[in-house]
């Protein structure tokens, strides 16, 4: 234990061989592009500083009790986060990881300023885990009402009108997962989930309304995202705006279609009722207005 | 505790979702991981990682939760999760397609999936948060993302 303090980075481990082949084995675990973009939409999702500062709040004065003395140099870096997290405290998501885990320049184990000559020998074992009834907190604080109403939402609307993504990023590869960027600001480059999502809250927002606006956008999604991970939310949709423009036997047969792909979907009672309003209304399938 | 606090707290609360606390609690998990980490703060060993000490508690505090979660699972599952004003339905529907892919892995490689992948430790702290052996991280993550990537293809 207490060499790892020292070489964090280091540790090759002999693995059964396969993956290992440097300090750092990220090559071996290189995402397939698919995925990808799924870690790249969750590694943006950080939790928004107005709910932060609303947890901080009710957390009050436990924030100010010290830590056990630690030789953390991280307290100047933490700061400079801070900061940050305050000037964009509008609402605005943080796409940045804390504290860039494995930069050399950083080593999450400040070098041991050893004031703890030598913590291993009187502690073999890892800190955390020491089972202790977890969870009376939540009963052991007062919680206030939320303070959400802080993020003032016009402050917010300006940053949610960003223009909306336009391409779609064509080449992962450049993220080195061996080296994760410290601050992945990822305005300007939606991932390619997002780039699907915003096709489809188009389609949604447009389903009820104008369906047929709505297929273009799904028909949209089909070319640049034949097999995107929201397809189940799309044909979903196309049902719907399918069966809202009167077009019965496609709807039904993307309906149909559907509920056969989609064995689990959370959209099949849905499905399965606007499948049986199609059948009710048109009595032997005759007199559709196709198209 | 504050210093902590603000470094991390985003990240936490990130973290809590990707390991499947609900949304609705979250803001409730991420204050509990602060509280915990409060009481136990004697606990924490200098010259350590102040992060991989707190992302132990975090998941804990997430078993917690997702035990909690489970029981309503049913319930649950379908219910629309409450957004922020400012939050985009592209966010909410893009967090939603990785919840769901990543509800397919169990517990434990779903942990070293998120903590590598998203939270973007290194498998040594991804081992010494998880409390189990490096080579036995590395495993959980292959198996991980070979399962994501079938389910993934099963989804297309």
């Amino acid at each position: 234990m207490t060499d790892e303090l020292h070489e964090p980075e280091d540790l090759v481990v002999a693995d059964d061989g396969v993956e290992k082949s440097g300090p750092e084995s990220g090559q071996a675990f290189v995402l397939p592009p698919a995925l990808q973009g799924m870690a790249e939409a969750m590694r943006a999702d950080v939790v928004p500083s107005p709910r932060i500062e609303a947890i901080g709040e009710r957390l009050g004065a436990r924030l100010e009790a010290p830590m056990a003395q630690a030789g953390w140099g991280l307290g100047a870096l933490s700061g400079l986060l801070a900061i940050g997290l305050g000037a964009v405290a509008i609402g605005f998501y943080v796409f940045s990881t804390p504290e860039a885990p494995s930069s050399p320049a950083t080593p999450p184990q400040a070098p041991v300023s050893a004031p703890t000559a030598s913590p291993s020998s009187q502690e073999p074992d890892p800190p955390p885990p020491q089972p202790e009834p977890l969870l009376e907190p939540s009963s052991d604080i007062q919680v206030e009402p939320r303070a959400r109403s802080r993020a003032p939402a016009s402050a917010a609307r300006t940053t949610s009108r960003r223009p909306p993504p336009t391409g779609i990023r064509p080449n992962r590869e450049e993220r080195a997962p061996s080296a994760p960027a410290a601050t992945v600001t990822n305005q300007g480059a939606p991932s390619q989930l997002m780039e699907e999502a915003r096709l489809l809250r188009n389609a949604r927002q447009a389903v009820q309304g104008s369906p047929r606006d709505a297929l273009a956008s799904l028909a949209e999604h089909t070319q640049h995202f034949p097999q995107g991970l929201l397809v189940e939310e799309r044909e979903f949709l196309r049902v719907v705006a399918l069966a809202r423009l009167g077009r019965r036997s496609q709807a039904r047969r993307v309906g149909e279609a559907f509920l056969q792909r989609f064995a689990r979907s959370g959209h099949r009672a849905e499905v399965t009722r606007l499948l049986r309003e199609l059948a009710e209304s048109s009595p032997g399938g005759a007199g559709e207005q196709e198209k | 505790m504050g210093t902590l606090f603000r470094a991390h707290a985003a990240y936490v609360g990130r973290c809590l979702r990707y390991l499947g606390v609900h949304e609705a609690s979250l803001d409730d998990a991420c204050q509990d991981v602060f509280l915990v980490a409060h009481r136990r703060r004697r606990d924490f060993r200098p010259g350590t990682s102040s992060r991989a000490w707190l992302y132990a508690i975090t998941l804990r505090v997430a078993r917690t939760y997702g035990r909690k979660a489970r029981r309503r699972q049913e319930v649950m599952a379908e219910i629309p999760r409450p957004q922020e004003a400012d939050e985009s339905m592209a966010r909410v529907d893009a967090r939603e397609a990785a919840l769901r892919l990543l509800s397919v892995l169990s517990e434990e490689r779903r942990v070293v999936f998120v903590l590598y992948h998203v939270e973007q430790m290194s498998m040594r702290e991804v081992s010494e948060v998880v409390g189990c052996p490096l080579q036995t991280a590395y495993s959980r993550l292959r198996a991980a993302q070979k399962q994501l990537t079938e389910a993934r293809e099963e989804m297309a």
